[in-house]
């Protein structure tokens, strides 16, 4: 399943994959009859097919198939059936090659229809929503495109709060999806792209990125890897971005996933390729680097000194989230010298009754941190507070007083916890928080050499790796100057002429410039 | 799909800043250039002047010969036996010269982080690291370098900041009180030791994008590095004084005078742990100009190959090469000097003299 380098296709076991589909390269036949055996034999035990048929303008036989609540229903009565069952017969052409044209034309009032004579076509249509027309002695169908139904409306961002910025998030629909991003970059460079993935699941892809901005490579690379997928399901991005990325064994993400459409429009004009799937109100977007990560989308809407002041804490508190049990750990096993006399003094008094040695210490608490964690995120709001109870008051305060834990280990832990949190995107923190444990292990076996190691080894992980072809550290290792103004600190908006380009073309950001 | 280039190339700047890195590394090692006790900021002064002209020479040569290696370029001038002789004497220089790192380091450490912690074990884990770091290839070295240049500046201008209560200006004066051949001698150390070990840089300079400009690049850091460590050994006699050159380590020494507001104390871990990232790049500097070296002695075509053996060879000489780390600070200090200049001007000098007399080959280039 893991290949090496570019273009290596990753193959997922096919586990129910019925290969007997013959009909798939099929016609249709003229006879009405034969079809509608042949239709009802593919949507056969499908209860939610609905077959109806009826006879256009009283003379000619017809029926059509839809899957009941991917249509709209009040359209295809109005629109689609009234019409044709009321159309008279004089007007009707006597000839059979005419008629499908003059029902298109004339009869059926929905702006999306197509004719088709293949099986597997008219497969895909009806299960994306489309309203298949079968018409007697004619060997081509009518696919009227009438996709509706119950859907989520467009509401506000879940996972990604903001003080300042908009306030829609993308849905589970992939057009509404594409809509929201073609409202903020209204530009015809604005190029949105249609694959289709998952045998089963068959599963609409859409590649976006701006023409001219994008780098070409990087774009046609992501679209090679896409068409490579041969996998059965796809239910979230998250599959495609696993099955295209190109580390699979790293802690560090190599995607943007977002679920807001103002973020994910700031990327594009990156020169980033955003890929959308339908089913899923996230979307991933490439090539991302280790600094891009430690942005907010905000972070271009406020005023630049409050921004780079919240950078530097931002850094701080990732260094916290990463560093500081592994840094206690060291400094109370290995060098206490460094710790002030006073402060020393407090931690061996806190410590004096505690049966672990700092390292196990530490472990327990921070497993002990991530699995309420891990217990709160999926709850039932209902009992979220029983657990915050339980977490908060036993594990912090009886721990301590039961003499099991060190009050300093406690706060430690909680602020690692919080720490870790204003690492703006929630799947580069995971990376922080993986991170963690081995460090920890390190700490209490070298005590800070073991740190420095554990340091070294992360950032000449980071140092080579790639998300499609630009460096994790770009454009601070290697250094582009025109990149530093906004990696650790942004300048000022109209210093900013060109984006902070991830390899692709420039772009005027400023129009006077 | 390779927007930044092949992995294989580096910026000329990057070059700059790996150097930079490596030859920071050594100034917080050891008793280097201390021995004209408080005149020792002269000899560091002197010795990056002759720190110039040693760096001159292989870089001149490198310039000339674009995208070859000393080694490649010692086989060109002296026809394949002597070449190989050549690269079989920077192979042996580049292994003693990771014996000494890894052997200062792990006693360093030793003494300093960890003094019930076998040194073989420190040793070994450092070796581990810097040969997986080899493996991903110059161009991840490089970007690690530019990491950790902010690191090392920063630790150093800080630690400059905050040893400046300590200071006592009187400290250097009178000047020149015990002659100058003290301040030679200290100068011949920094020149040596210092600035002679890029000499392995030769071997790294094929990977660059503008060989045009490696002269440049090499001798501007050697002249930025310089004033650093002028300063820093300046900052160091200020602090200490007339005890400077009986310490073994005397910029560590100097870094635990330093007291801020009773809190900010006994800091000289954390400015080890930048050492450390330090000693790092210098291994994997050590290592990998052993590793191409050795490699194109015996024509191979990938030094991934010899990593491992090589760095083993590392490890193993940074343990058996001495008895004891006064043995060490003995044989830095007095032999070294000494020892290296068959490596560092002797064969480049001879390979310029040829050079220059077989001129035309390179003008016709």
């Amino acid at each position: 399943m893991i290949g090496k380098g570019f273009g290596r296709r990753k193959r997922v076991r096919k586990v129910f994959l019925d290969k007997s589909t013959a009909h798939q390269s099929e016609r249709l036949s003229s006879s009405l009859e034969e079809n509608k055996t042949k239709l009802l034999a593919i949507f056969d035990s499908c209860a939610d097919a609905v077959f109806r048929p009826f006879d256009i303008g009283g003379q000619r036989h017809a029926f059509l198939l839809y899957i009941d609540g991917l249509i709209d229903n009040a359209q295809l009565d109005e629109s689609l059936l009234k019409p044709l069952m009321s159309g008279t017969a004089s007007e009707m052409p006597h000839d059979d090659s005419e008629l499908l044209p003059f029902l298109q034309n004339r009869l059926i009032m929905i702006s999306q229809v197509k004719r088709t004579a293949e099986w597997d076509r008219i497969e895909r249509e009806i299960l994306h929503g489309s309203v298949v027309i079968c018409v007697d002695n004619q060997a081509e169908a009518l696919v009227v495109g009438l996709a509706g139904g119950n859907t989520r409306s467009v509401d506000e961002p879940a996972s990604e709060s903001t003080v300042r910025g908009s306030r829609d998030s993308f849905t589970e629909i992939l057009s509404t999806n594409t809509s929201l991003i073609r409202r903020r970059v209204r530009s015809s460079r604005l190029k949105i792209e249609l694959l289709t993935v998952g045998e089963i699941t068959r599963t609409d892809v859409a590649i976006a990125y701006l023409k001219g901005i994008t780098n070409e490579s990087t774009l046609r690379e992501i679209k090679s890897r896409i068409q490579a997928i041969e996998i059965d399901v796809v239910l979230e991005s998250g599959y495609i971005e696993q099955l295209i990325e190109e580390k699979t064994y790293s802690p560090f993400p190599q995607f943007l996933v977002t679920e807001r459409p103002d973020y994910l429009a700031a990327a594009l004009l990156q020169g980033q390729v955003a890929i959308f799937t339908d089913g899923s109100p996230f979307a991933i977007s490439a090539p991302m680097t280790f600094w891009g990560f430690m942005q907010a989308g905000e972070d271009y809407y406020e005023r630049v000194l409050y921004i780079n002041s919240i950078r530097v804490i931002r850094f701080i508190f990732a260094m916290i989230a990463l560093l500081l049990p592994s840094l206690y750990v060291a400094l109370t096993t290995f060098h206490q010298q460094m710790i002030p006399t006073n402060l020393l003094l407090s931690i061996a008094a806190a410590r004096e009754g505690v049966p672990f040695p700092a390292l196990v210490e530490a472990m327990l608490m921070e497993v002990t941190f991530e699995g309420l964690r891990e217990a709160g995120v999926r709850l039932p709001k209902q009992v979220g507070q029983a657990v915050s109870i339980v977490g908060g008051l036993v594990v912090g305060q009886a721990a301590v007083q039961a003499g099991i834990v060190s009050a300093p280990m406690v706060i430690v832990v909680s602020l690692t916890g919080i720490a870790s949190f204003t690492i703006p995107r929630y799947n580069f923190s995971i990376a922080f928080r993986l991170l963690r444990f081995p460090l920890i292990i390190l700490a209490g076996m070298f005590g800070l050499y073991g740190v420095s190691i554990g340091l070294v080894v992360i950032l000449v992980h980071l140092s080579g790796l790639k998300s499609f072809g630009v460096p994790y550290l770009f454009p601070v290792a290697p250094v582009t100057w025109q990149g530093l103004k906004d990696a650790l600190f942004r300048a000022p908006l109209w210093t900013l002429y060109l984006h902070p380009q991830t390899g692709g073309k420039k772009l005027r950001r400023k129009g006077s410039g | 799909m390779e927007i930044y280039g092949p992995n294989d190339r580096i910026s000329n700047l990057e070059l700059w800043i790996l150097m930079f890195v490596f030859t920071m590394g050594s100034s917080l090692n050891l008793q280097i250039g201390y021995a004209a006790g408080h005149d020792s900021w002269l000899s560091a002064a002197l010795g990056t002047i002759a720190g110039l002209g040693i760096n001159w020479i292989y870089a001149f040569l490198c310039q000339k010969y674009p995208r070859k290696s000393l080694v490649e370029i010692a086989r060109i001038l002296f026809g394949p036996w002597l070449g190989i002789g050549v690269g079989l004497l920077y192979t042996w220089y580049g292994v003693f010269l990771g014996a000494y790192v890894l052997r200062n380091f792990t006693d360093l450490t030793g003494s300093v982080l960890l003094p019930r912690t076998p040194s073989i074990i420190v040793g070994s884990i450092m070796i581990c690291v810097v040969a997986w770091t080899l493996f991903k290839g110059v161009e991840v070295i490089c970007r690690c370098a530019i990491i950790l240049l902010v690191l090392t500046v920063v630790s150093t201008l800080l630690i400059q900041l905050l040893q400046i209560p300590d200071m006592d200006p009187t400290a250097v004066l009178p000047v020149l009180e015990s002659g100058w051949m003290p301040i030679l001698k200290g100068a011949g150390q920094i020149a040596t030791v210092t600035f002679g070990e890029t000499v392995l840089f030769s071997m790294l300079i094929p990977y660059v994008t503008r060989p045009a400009a490696v002269q440049k690049t090499v001798l501007s850091m050697v002249a930025v590095v310089g004033t650093f460590i002028v300063v820093q050994v300046l900052a160091v006699i200020l602090v200490l004084g007339e005890i400077t050159s009986n310490q073994l380590f005397p910029s560590y020494t100097a870094l635990t005078y330093i007291g801020v507001g009773d809190f900010i104390e006994r800091i000289e871990p954390f400015g080890f742990t930048v050492w450390i990232f330090n000693e790092f790049t210098k291994l994997c500097v050590c290592l990998f100009a052993t590793t191409l070296a050795f490699s194109q002695t015996i024509g191979s075509r990938d030094y991934r190959f010899y990593i491992i053996p090589l760095g083993l060879l590392i490890l193993v000489g940074s343990i058996i090469i001495h008895p004891n780390q006064l043995d060490v600070v003995a044989f830095v200090k007095d032999v070294w000097p000494l020892y290296s200049v068959p490596f560092l001007i002797l064969v480049p000098l001879c390979m310029l003299v040829v050079a220059l007399m077989k001129r035309k080959s390179w003008i016709l280039k």
